[in-house]
């Protein structure tokens, strides 16, 4: 049964290898972790260490080697990638370093996307009005019918923080966002990914190079190899 | 189907505007090419059916056993019988039935003779069994008519080769059965018309009356053509003509009688099947070659869909979608456009000459049946040609997908 004090995500003993030919490339190695509801957490790591392939597991994108790894208080390892789909689509929300919208989109039309690929579509309307109060939350009222070649690096990132959050989901991962914008614009999207988790208390998962993102954390989780070297 | 859904792979569709503009317009181009060419087989078939069946040997011929292959044929003649008319007539399909008496012999003005060879018909009957008849005379001649006696119509070259211009006289003669030669005075009635130059050197057309006095047979001729409701049923009904006569006749279709008119039919049957295979080919292949590129230009949008929730089927059915828009669109647009031209020009009708013939029209078209099939296969062939790529882009790892550039 689900506690109250039990953890969102728990990793237990997680690894993941990744075949190169014959040769197995350790991508972690005996990863233990737990997220809990309402964190607003950072990977920290150098290239190559596992932040990425990390953050794909717990967004059911990509499947452990060994070990065991829990969402929500049900066990998700060794499940078909369709069954999985609802999990991804109602329960989690990514925001990608290079935005990964879809072009042929408006900016209502991108929030609303995941919506569309739903199990259980909800009326259009209902959407459509989730979808711009989530636009005007991340403050994008003023152009909400452009197309992302229309808009700038942070307003882009914003459509897409929109958009992980127009399912409502537990928890939104978050691989390098602020990777490709400037450190201005950096500041602006970390500042209303913080506003979201303290306001609407979003659980984020963040993995960055970033040290004005480590400065927010309220927990820092440091990867080195695969391997989590310092958790606080 | 969700609109929204339609609304997002019309936008895909018209993404990459010249792509699916090129793609588009190989798809209008076949689906047009294949409705127009066959039209125009479809004319070409029916003016040579029809020529050959409404307008020479009609669709079934009664013989009586043994005149196929006789030495003489003209010994196995038989009494043009009411009775076996009422027979023939009784069988379901049989519309109408006319006598024929087939010869041979000279023509001469007096100083040349040359060969012909000679349909004798009733002129009260044939024009039921085999109607273009009436139309088979070349400009300024007239079809014979049932008052008719010694006139005749002839290749135009046949007529040369004897000097005679218009209604010239001149003396038929013809050797009955067992021999016995007899000659007749008969005027030119006009020229008949010709597919090919064979036609032109030998023909010859005279009433029954006259070919059964010059051949001195009385009452009897040496076949019956009969006329079917639906040709395309003739083969059907032959056999049961043949039953209803018994074995004392020989019952046998336009099929063996023309039978280079058949091979011509199947041949170009044959042809327009291989030129559609080809012309399908063209369509499946710039369908797939564009869903291809549309899947390889987007894996990293199939890797967001795919992180968003997306299933597998969703991505497929996505290019799916798209790929069937845009081909049966262009098929659609392809396929009205070959029926406007049909309709608005080429329904006036084609002329068209066979080398030593006259001129002869031909109207193409096709059946509103298969408008509409090639629209269906048109939307089936390129859901086919898209579910090998769309299939691809849905096997697709997100991880990887989501990492690619
Ligand atoms: N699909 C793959 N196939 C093979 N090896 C891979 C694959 N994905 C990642 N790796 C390897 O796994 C290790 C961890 O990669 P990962 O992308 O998780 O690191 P990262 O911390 O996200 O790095 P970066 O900061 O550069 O994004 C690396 O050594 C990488 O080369
Ligand atoms: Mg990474």
């Amino acid at each position: 049964m689900v506690e109250q004090e039990s953890p969102l995500v728990r990793l237990r003993s997680l690894s993941k290898e990744y075949y190169l030919g014959k040769t197995s490339v350790p991508a972690l190695q005996g990863v233990d972790l737990e997220i809990y509801r309402g964190e607003f957490t950072v990977v920290m790591g150098p290239s190559g260490s596992g932040k990425s392939t990390l953050l794909n597991i717990i967004g059911c994108l990509d499947n452990p080697t060994h070990g065991t790894f829990e969402f929500d208080g049900h066990l998700i390892s060794e499940r078909d990638f369709d069954a999985l789909a609802p999990v991804r689509n109602e329960k989690i929300g990514f925001i990608f370093q290079s935005f990964n919208l879809i072009p042929v989109l408006d900016v209502l039309e991108n929030i609303e996307f995941p919506c569309l690929m739903a199990r259980r579509r909800e009326p259009a309307h209902v959407v459509r009005s989730r979808a711009r109060a989530l636009a005007d939350e991340v403050g994008l009222s003023s152009c909400l019918r452009h197309r992302p070649d229309e808009l700038s690096g942070g307003q882009r990132q914003r459509v897409a923080i929109a958009r992980a959050l127009v399912t409502q989901p537990k928890l939104v991962l978050a691989d390098e966002p602020t990777a490709n914008l400037d450190s201005h614009t950096s500041e602006q999207i970390i500042d209303l990914m913080q506003r979201l988790n303290e306001e609407k208390n979003v659980t984020f998962l963040f993995s960055t190079h970033d040290p004005r993102v480590r400065a927010r954390a309220r927990r820092v989780v440091s990867i080195a190899d695969g391997a989590i070297v310092v958790v606080n | 189907m969700n609109s929204r859904i339609i609304k997002f792979a019309l936008r895909n569709v018209l993404r990459n505007r010249r792509r699916s503009l090129v793609t588009g317009l190989t798809v209008l181009f076949g689906a047009f090419a294949i409705v127009f060419l066959q039209a125009l087989i479809n004319g070409t078939i029916r003016n040579a059916v029809e020529t050959s069946v409404e307008g020479k040997y009609g669709a079934i011929q009664v013989f009586r056993q043994g005149y196929i292959g006789a030495d003489d044929p003209l010994t196995v003649h038989f009494a043009d019988d009411p009775n076996v008319v009422k027979r023939i007539l009784a069988v379901g399909g049989v519309t109408a039935v006319a006598p024929r008496l087939d010869f041979d012999g000279m023509l001469s003005n007096g100083t040349e003779a040359t060969m012909f060879v000679a349909t004798a018909i009733d002129p009260a009957r044939e024009y039921a069994v085999c109607p273009k008849r009436l139309d088979d005379v070349a400009p300024g001649g007239a079809a014979l008519r049932p008052g008719d006696m010694e006139r005749v119509l002839i290749g135009k070259t046949l007529a040369q080769s004897l000097g005679s211009q218009g209604d010239a006289n001149l003396v038929m003669q013809a050797a009955g059965p067992h021999a016995s030669t007899n000659a007749l005075d008969i005027s030119v009635r006009g020229y008949l018309r010709a597919q090919h130059m064979s036609e032109s050197k030998r023909k010859a057309t005279v009433t029954l009356r006259f070919a059964q006095e010059l051949l001195r047979m009385q009452g009897q001729i040496t076949e019956y053509v009969v006329r079917v409701g639906d040709h395309e049923q003739v083969d059907s009904i032959a056999p049961r003509v043949q039953a209803a006569l018994g074995a004392e006749y020989f019952v046998t279709t336009w099929h063996e009688v023309d039978p280079v008119m058949r091979d011509r039919v199947k041949m170009m049957r044959f042809i327009m099947a291989f030129v559609t295979l080809t012309l399908c080919l063209l369509v499946v292949s710039t369908i797939v070659n564009t869903t291809m590129m549309a899947v390889h230009e987007r894996v990293r949008e199939i890797g967001t869909m795919l992180a968003v929730g997306a299933r597998r089927w969703q991505v497929a059915s996505m290019f799916l979608v798209e790929a069937v828009m845009l081909g049966t669109s262009s098929a659609a647009t392809g396929i009205a456009l070959g029926q406007l031209i049909l309709v608005a020009w080429l329904s006036r009708g084609i002329s068209g000459t066979m080398p030593g013939g006259d001129v002869t029209w031909f109207y193409p078209s096709v059946s509103h049946a298969f408008l509409g099939l090639a629209l269906a296969f048109a939307a089936a062939g390129t859901a086919l040609a898209a579910l090998y790529p769309a299939w691809r882009a849905s096997r697709l790892k997100p991880v990887d997908a989501l990492r690619s550039i």
